[in-house]
């Protein structure tokens, strides 16, 4: 159906505006229930703002807190907002899903963004100091060799409630710190997961891992921050 | 049939001896949300106001508090678990070194009971003072440990070789101060200070002013 008339024509103009005006309105945003026309995104501005309530909670505490932040692909130890140790996120996983799996299981059904270690393990470490050095280092300062022995980590876990686990490898070759309480562990985590567990696996240099996995003792508040989706 | 019986009971005592484990390990506690609560306290966060206008203010207010924690100028972090002691901003690295952190070693006086741990102390502080040439003020440990009498003239405390060219202080008798015994940086085993390298010490003195914040953790 053409309309020849040209008052016809002239008439719905008004109406096409109208409806070019209603499309872009609601098209640009369409996903984002949370958007206004001024540019202000409530849903975006919600999010940023429990971020940085939970980073403001963990540097009033005045102790370290661990940050991984998927957005950044990093890995922070911060200590009153300030980074104290820094590592790039290097993410063992085949594609984004374990990401996400073990974001989502980390903040859980009440959407956390703060949860403490509640476990750590070391699977196996390498000696970083020779016996016969720290025997003689012991000898001299008085100290006992075990106090002054800091061991680089080949492979630990650490561990947050509902079963989220982050799995540190390094590429040393380290001695099991004890195969019958590595396996014990295994095994005590195989039966207590039934229900599944997101468990994530990162590479890191050990001389950094050495920093993480002694800083991260049961305890350590942790934050997550998602990949930008 | 002896043999028979002796299989089955084997099998009964493996079977116990497996099912007891099992039960033992599912209810071996995965320590949850019991250090969360200890830790972090009450972990519900505050909500963005409804209405824009305030909820655009209260973010804005909040992102000014997180930037104010940031350190506007270079800081100093000593990693006491690696034993690197660093200059950065949150970007960068300008001086960064292997250090001497607390051995954690424990000592006490046989005769008045006196007790000291030798950590590192953990947390905030700032660069106190500066010193060139810096010595080292015994304290009374210092005497106990090798077995010497206290001395009671205070002269007889202070040793000008030890604490090498320069020395930060961060308060409580804590110092950033060089060391006779390079070949022991990395190793935790100071009574608490924290010691550094020769050429470490002369970049970091140089650059960093009074009141300059320490990250120690």
């Amino acid at each position: 159906m053409m309309c020849k008339n040209p008052l016809t024509r002239l008439s719905l103009l008004p109406a096409l505006l109208l409806l070019i005006i209603a499309v872009s309105g609601c098209g640009g945003n369409g996903a984002d229930s949370g958007a206004t026309a001024k540019g202000w995104n409530a849903d975006k501005a919600a999010v940023e703002y429990k971020q940085i309530q939970a980073e403001l909670k963990l540097a009033n505490l005045e102790k370290p807190y661990f940050v991984i932040d998927f957005a950044e692909k990093q890995l922070l130890l911060k200590l009153r907002g300030a980074v104290v140790w820094k590592y790039p996120l290097a993410v063992q996983a085949s594609d984004n899903e374990e990401v996400w799996d073990f974001v989502e299981r980390f903040q859980g059904k009440e959407s956390k963004l703060i949860r403490t270690i509640t476990e750590t393990h070391l699977f196996a470490a390498q000696s970083k100091t020779p016996d016969s050095i720290l025997a003689i280092i012991s000898e001299v300062t008085k100290f006992k060799p075990e106090l002054l022995q800091r061991a680089l980590p080949e492979r630990f876990q650490l561990l947050w409630g509902d079963k989220v686990i982050l799995d540190v490898r390094t590429d040393i070759k380290g001695k099991p710190t004890d195969k019958l309480e590595n396996a014990m562990f295994e095994v005590r985590h195989a039966i207590q997961t039934p229900f599944g567990k997101a468990q994530l696996m990162i590479k890191m240099d050990p001389s950094k891992a050495l920093t993480l996995y002694r800083a991260a003792q049961p305890g350590l508040p942790t934050m997550v921050v998602p990949p930008k989706s | 049939m002896r043999h028979r019986v002796w299989t089955v009971t084997g099998s009964l005592v493996g079977l116990v001896v497996i099912a007891v484990l099992i039960v033992k390990l599912w209810h071996q506690p995965i320590p949850e949300n019991v250090t969360e609560k200890a830790v972090l306290g009450d972990t519900t966060l505050p909500q963005l106001p409804k209405d824009v206008k305030a909820a655009k203010k209260e973010l804005e207010k909040a992102r000014k508090a997180l930037d104010k924690l940031r350190p506007n100028r270079p800081y100093i972090t000593i990693d006491t678990h690696a034993n690197r002691i660093a200059l950065r901003t949150e970007d960068s690295v300008l001086v960064e070194g292997t250090c001497s952190t607390g051995s954690g070693g424990e000592l006490i006086d046989s005769v008045t009971h006196r007790k000291w741990i030798f950590n590192t102390p953990r947390g905030y502080f700032t660069v106190k003072n500066k010193m060139t040439e810096p010595w080292w003020r015994k304290p009374d440990w210092a005497f106990i440990e090798e077995n010497e009498t206290i001395p009671k003239n205070e002269r007889d405390r202070y040793d000008p070789n030890v604490m090498g060219e320069y020395a930060l202080g961060f308060g409580d008798g804590f110092f950033i101060h060089g060391t006779i015994y390079e070949r022991l940086l990395g190793i935790n085993v100071t009574h608490g200070c924290v010691r550094v390298g020769t050429e470490d010490l002369q970049k970091l003195y140089k650059q960093v002013p009074i009141g300059t914040a320490i990250y120690i953790f």
